[in-house]
């Protein structure tokens, strides 16, 4: 298998001087299915970011799909986000546009003809069950029904990568094992899918791939393990040590 | 591909209309007003450069001949300055003519019938340009037959100076307006970028480009700019009309902007406000994706 992310040696300090991560290492194959975990504030979401190129590497090189996203040029950024797509805890979709609506949107801002928008908008609301509720607005739908639109739209164009920040962060254990059983069918049609993550009991369910991060070090990597105990006591990483302040004002609070 | 991203650019700028109608009608109604006030100067100042113009058209050079230049020799030299380049057309005007009208410029005064005839033959010159007026003058003043050369200097003066001082005026309230116009698109479709900020993060997470993500911001102000400028035309053509049927029933000797070049103005109006909206909106969303795009960093 080819590897469809590579972190070598990366490190990010934010502007304020934090470090969010520090000299990590990591290689994702095609087709694999990774948990981040740690607690909130240790680089989860910060690592993430690296992959959309939402943020940029201090130190360190980054490659998706072989691509160096660091290297990219302005022009070339929307063409790795077209390959990898993004579900967040707080859903993020268009409140005045329709569910159909907004997938659809998705699909034509990259250029998808109107034809293929008629194929694809229903196949991706159908993969998630809400095919019923296609001309619901956000407002009319539950959490979790949300959530599941919001994996629509980001699946929907077929994505080589699917990341995943604490999708399940404002949902009910129900609906949260509804949203991880559909990252774990989408990562089984080919999609290279990474979660960050809090909740031990998406990760034990599932029992995939688990990288634990504190205070920005990867600190163990498990091909098919659990939310590891000794992270479960960890608490805000300390003040003064190396950390992320991202989580908290891009990641875990909500960016945009 | 690009007609997809055409299409799209098309339909969301349509549902977006539709959406911020109060947004759309406030910036159309602006922009209306503010080209009402350019259109009605700039016509101002274009009837005024006509008027300026015809004055100039009209003015000519008179020359008298020496009086012991015989007939045919003062035709013939005549002649001659007609064919100059610079001519238009030039008249031999006989001492006979010359009397002729004079009596009737004088009223046929008895006193001026008793003097005979003091005229010389002359001849009467109109230039292709008003530029040329001058070293037409002066050419002719320097051929061996003529005695004296008249021409109307301070009018010509003043009408040039006219016409470049309405030039200016011209240029500054093009400048002027177009400041404003964008200014006033730049700021509504702020409110606009304002209350979609998500729709543009999420175009931008998805892999839009940045021409896709402006452009129906751009394509919107262009629309809102035109419809305010069709606006203000809906209102400055007929009244210029009106104008025009009264100017030329009463004031004969001022010249506007014929009737047959109000669409040429209606499409520059139109384009001029299509302009101005694509101005505004550039830097409207040049400005919001510099700014999220420092956040980010």
């Amino acid at each position: 298998m080819a590897a469809q992310v590579e972190i070598r040696n990366v490190s990010v300090v934010h502007p304020n001087g934090v470090q969010a991560l520090n000299d990590v290492s990591l290689t994702v194959e095609t087709g694999e299915f990774v948990f981040l975990v740690g607690a909130t504030g240790h680089g989860k979401s910060t690592l993430l970011r690296l992959l959309n190129r939402e943020e940029v590497p201090t130190r360190g090189k980054v490659l998706v799909s072989g691509w160096d996203v660091a290297a990219l040029s302005a022009r070339r950024v929307p063409f790795l986000r077209r390959r990898v797509a993004v579900v967040f805890q707080d859903f993020r979709l268009l409140p005045l546009r329709t569910a159909w609506e907004n997938i659809a949107f998705a699909l034509r801002v990259t250029g998808k003809s109107h034809r293929a928008t008629l194929r694809l908008v229903p196949e991706a609301l159908a993969q998630v069950g809400l095919l019923d509720k296609a001309d619901d607005h956000p407002s009319q739908l539950s959490a979790g029904e949300q959530q599941r639109l919001a994996i629509a739209r980001a699946a929907a164009a077929r994505p080589q990568l699917l990341l995943a920040d604490e999708p399940t962060g404002s949902l009910d254990p129900q609906s949260s094992a509804q949203v991880v059983n559909l990252l774990a069918e989408i990562n089984a049609g080919g999609t290279t899918v990474m979660v960050a993550t809090h909740d031990p009991a998406i990760v034990n369910a599932l029992r995939r791939r688990v990288v634990a991060l504190r205070e920005g070090h990867v600190v163990s990597d498990v091909p098919a393990g659990t939310y590891p105990a000794d992270l479960m006591e960890a608490g805000p990483p300390s003040p003064a040590g190396s950390r992320s302040s991202s989580e908290s004002s891009h990641g875990d609070d909500g960016q945009a | 591909m690009i007609w997809n991203s055409l299409n799209f650019v098309i339909h969301e700028t349509a549902l977006q209309l539709k959406r911020e109608r109060l947004i759309a009608v406030a910036t159309i109604s602006t922009v209306a007003v503010l080209l009402l006030l350019v259109g009605a100067i700039l016509l101002f100042l274009a009837d005024l450069h006509l008027s300026a113009g015809m004055t100039l058209g009209e003015m000519d050079i008179w020359a008298c001949f020496d009086r012991e230049l015989p007939r045919e020799r003062a035709m013939g030299e005549a002649t001659e300055i007609g064919r100059w380049p610079e001519v238009r057309s030039c008249k031999f005007v006989s001492k006979d003519e010359g009397l002729k009208w004079l009596h009737r410029k004088v009223a046929s005064s008895a006193a001026l019938r008793d003097l005979g005839n003091p005229l010389p033959d002359g001849v009467r010159v109109w230039v292709k340009e008003p530029r040329f007026l001058a070293p037409v003058a002066r050419r002719i003043e320097e051929m061996e037959n003529i005695d004296s050369v008249r021409r109307s200097d301070d009018l010509f003066r003043m009408a040039v100076r006219l016409k470049q001082g309405i030039s200016w005026a011209f240029v500054i309230v093009t400048v002027l307006v177009s400041v404003a116009g964008i200014f006033i698109v730049h700021n509504t479709v702020r409110l606009s970028l304002h209350a979609r900020w998500r729709e543009i993060y999420i175009m931008q997470l998805v892999g839009a480009t940045r021409v896709t993500t402006a452009a129906p911001f751009l394509l919107e102000g262009a629309v809102h700019g035109a419809l305010g400028a069709g606006l203000a035309a809906c209102i400055l053509v007929p009244l210029h009309m009106y104008l025009v049927n009264v100017t030329a029933r009463y004031w004969t000797m001022v010249s506007l902007v014929p009737d047959r070049l109000m669409p040429h103005f209606v499409l520059a109006l139109v384009l001029s406000g299509a302009l101005l909206g694509i101005a505004g909106s550039a830097l409207s969303i040049r400005r919001h994706l510099r700014q999220r795009r420092e956040w980010e960093a």
